[in-house]
């Protein structure tokens, strides 16, 4: 067993490279002189993608006016561009369209930070950079930074023309994921959000033009219908700034992203006040950004902190390969990169949990609970609103979770095609509306589909059509149940799908993340290679037991640090050490 | 509780509904080394309240009155054997997040600005020998 030991007495000074290159392939150009970017983007050694976020105040105060190369070198996005070409590298640009908080008032240019954003405490937002400078986030909902943003994307995207720059943009939104042990633990919510009186009046105005073009129907009916409606204008005031970003930089648009940053919340907040950063919290934090589809970024956390096992974690998990997969779309279609994505079994879609829907939550109906014990991390939770199918996606070894609450016709409409296109699909048809109820049991009268009905805990009705099945079953008489009897109540019922995947029981505190890729020309005894990727970032020693099935074998063992390993042909026992890190790649094969 | 120098909690009134009376609520407590943990407040809030809080997780109340927070507030600094501890509201909180530039000096303008307790009973462990010996 390999062990190394930090042996430096001295307090580790931040080194200038640190600051521009903060983590996850980012540089902020602003943070030193143009004429070092190429000697440092050189440097940089980790990844050729380099990632830019723009910084809309450092190319103006005002909002009015805009220096692109004008009177600073260090606004020359071409020659930004142009450097990194000259040393093999690429860029990819971030344009935020929400409040940033790694830039000083959340990034809006000094005249327009007039208005504070208040969260839902009630408090003003603070984060705290890697240098303890303390970056306020002001309300994206006020009409003149609106006006500002168009004005703003407008000129980059002719700038970008003009200079003749090509390379791509993605609009960024940016949140925090909450603190485990806290209501919302493990939730994404964005720095967009917004309570200050700002919000209030414009969401007002957005009332009062409903109840002008609907009459009594926009009238709130209570609280909840508030909290829902305030939710919506929030989106659509997202979705303006969004599209606003598309059509300014339509040359070079690539889509939209959502970035998660560490030490973001306002626990960590409190926390990193006096310099102290909870790299166990961030080391979870960054697989529950993963399933839901956020990128993680550590940005915010200084360099000392991503020591050990988070910088791995970060490295391996992140900079290397989940943050490329989502700026790279055709990147598994690339036999060049043999690279591995998250292991997803599961695509649940869920409500947005700042409105409480307790029988349409899936983590309150025990499934993300299940999850957590026998398929780590392996799904992904989307919001309701965001459904979609993409008909190429391979649907095999794949389950989708849907509920009947608020369904809508784009929503039932992509079940039906993920049905009927051999998928599986799990419904919840608790607030099921009648209309689609209807429908669904016309839908199986023409198809002469036979409904096999089973009761256990619940009515659960399943359906077959060629390899698709549909389960339908009512989650309402599920929630009040206890957590054991839902735990044994999702295991009878996901054993039937016959799920390919290795069992790991490991004790509190490690965490692991599957990740899989097809089989390379040499490979081809294996349908598909899996890697596992494991984390002590714990001070005890931990044990891990992973029991080997039929159809898995054992290729190899990589990144071993701290970690000793016991083989049999039933079972993998892994004992690690504090920081311990090992990554291990299965082959399976029918 | 570690023990601490100055501890600094957020609370917040929340008003009624028909189901619970208004009250305050503890928002976040936090010392110099971060975050007070959670379960020994809570033990100190079921003695000195009689019940359990609403929830076994942040906010922390209910708090009928400023009065019984401010002596929960005491005995957590006393528990932890803090110097002071320091209650401001949400609003103050926020008064001194807008006035502030640096994340340096923060814990210190949240200290000053809040309504301090001081525990007289506090062993000062400024020198080496009684932070060694305490």
């Amino acid at each position: 067993m390999k062990e190394e030991v930090d042996v430096s007495l001295t307090t580790p000074v931040p080194r200038d490279f640190d600051a521009v290159f903060p983590g996850e392939n980012w540089f902020l150009y602003w943070k030193t002189s143009a004429s070092l970017w190429q000697a440092k983007i050189q440097e940089y050694s980790d990844s050729n993608r380099i990632v830019v976020p723009i910084n809309w105040a450092f190319h103006s105060d005002t909002g009015e006016s805009y220096n692109f190369a004008k009177e600073r070198p260090e606004t020359d996005l071409k020659k930004l561009v142009d450097a990194a070409k000259s040393v093999g590298k690429e860029i990819t640009f971030i344009v935020p369209i929400s409040p940033a908080p790694f830039l000083p008032n959340g990034g809006l240019p000094s005249m327009l930070a007039r208005t504070l954003s208040l969260g839902p405490s009630g408090m003003v937002y603070g984060s705290l950079d890697g240098e303890s400078q303390l970056n306020k986030i002001y309300s994206f909902f006020d009409t003149r930074v609106y006006q500002a943003f168009c004005k703003f994307v407008g000129e980059l995207g002719e700038y970008f023309t003009e200079a003749g720059i090509d390379s791509d943009i993605w609009g960024a939104s940016f949140g925090m994921i909450h603190e485990p042990g806290t209501q919302k633990s493990g939730e994404y919510s964005d720095f967009f959000y917004d309570r200050s009186r700002v919000f209030d009046q414009g969401f007002a105005r957005y009332l009062d033009a409903k109840k002008k073009e609907m009459g009594e129907d926009a009238e709130l009916s209570g609280p909840v219908d508030e909290e829902a409606q305030k939710l919506e204008f929030h989106n659509t005031i997202q979705d303006l700034y969004l599209q606003e970003a598309m059509e300014g930089l339509s040359g070079n648009w690539e889509g939209a992203l959502k970035f998660a940053f560490l030490g973001s919340n306002s626990e960590a907040f409190f926390k990193r006040l006096s310099g102290n950063d909870d790299s166990l919290a961030y080391s979870q934090q960054v697989m529950q950004a993963m399933v839901r589809d956020v990128v993680p970024s550590s940005i915010l956390v200084p360099h000392r902190s991503k020591k050990g096992v988070l910088g791995k974690q970060l490295n391996d998990l992140i900079a290397n390969s989940f943050l490329e997969t989502k700026l790279r779309q055709d990147y598994y279609d690339d036999d060049s990169h043999i690279t591995y994505a998250p292991l997803r079994f599961f695509e649940v879609f869920d409500y947005n949990p700042q409105i409480e829907h307790k029988s349409a939550s899936w983590e309150h109906l025990g499934l993300l609970h299940y999850f957590s014990r026998n398929y780590r991390w392996c799904y992904s939770l989307n919001e309701n609103t965001n459904i979609s199918f993409d008909e190429g996606e391979s649907l095999e070894q794949k389950i989708h979770f849907f509920h009947g609450e608020r369904m809508n016709r784009k929503a039932f409409n992509t079940l039906l095609k993920i049905f009927m296109s051999g998928g599986k699909v799990i419904l919840n048809r608790s607030g099921l509306k009648m209309e689609y109820l209807k429908k669904l049991e016309s839908f199986f009268l023409e198809n002469s589909l036979r409904v096999e009905k089973v009761n256990f805990h619940t009515v659960i009705h399943n359906i077959v059509l060629g390899d698709g099945r549909l389960i339908i079953l009512e989650g309402d008489k599920l929630s009040d149940l206890d957590a054991g009897v839902k735990l044994t109540f999702w295991k009878k019922l996901l054993d039937t799908f016959a799920l390919r995947h290795l069992q790991v029981s490991t004790t509190e505190g490690v965490d692991y993340f599957w990740r899989t890729r097809t089989s390379s020309p040499s490979e081809l005894n294996y349908e598909e290679i899996r890697r596992a990727s494991f984390y002590n970032p714990t001070s005890y020693k931990q044990k891990i037991h992973i029991k080997m099935a039929k159809n898995f074998a054992l290729m190899k063992v990589l990144d071993e640090h701290n970690v000793a390993i016991q083989s049999s042909p039933t079972e993998q026992v892994i004992e690690m050490l504090p920081g311990g890190v090992i990554s291990m790649d299965f082959g399976v094969y029918s | 509780m570690t023990d601490t120098e100055s501890i600094v909690m957020i609370y917040d009134y929340q008003e009624g509904g028909e189901s619970k009376p208004s009250a305050y609520y503890l928002k976040f407590a936090f010392d110099e080394t971060g975050l007070i943990e959670l379960e020994p407040m809570i033990d100190v809030y079921e003695e000195l309240i009689q019940k359990q809080p609403e929830s076994d997780e942040m906010p922390l109340g209910p708090f009928e009155s400023l009065n019984f927070l401010n002596q929960f507030a005491f005995k957590v600094c006393e528990k932890s054997d803090g110097a002071l501890v320091s209650l401001l509201s949400v609003q103050d909180y926020n008064f001194v997040m807008e006035e502030a530039d640096s994340g340096t000096t923060l814990f210190q303008k949240f200290v000053e600005k809040g309504n301090q307790i001081q525990n007289l009973d506090h062993r000062s462990k400024s020198g080496i020998l009684g932070k060694l010996f305490h």
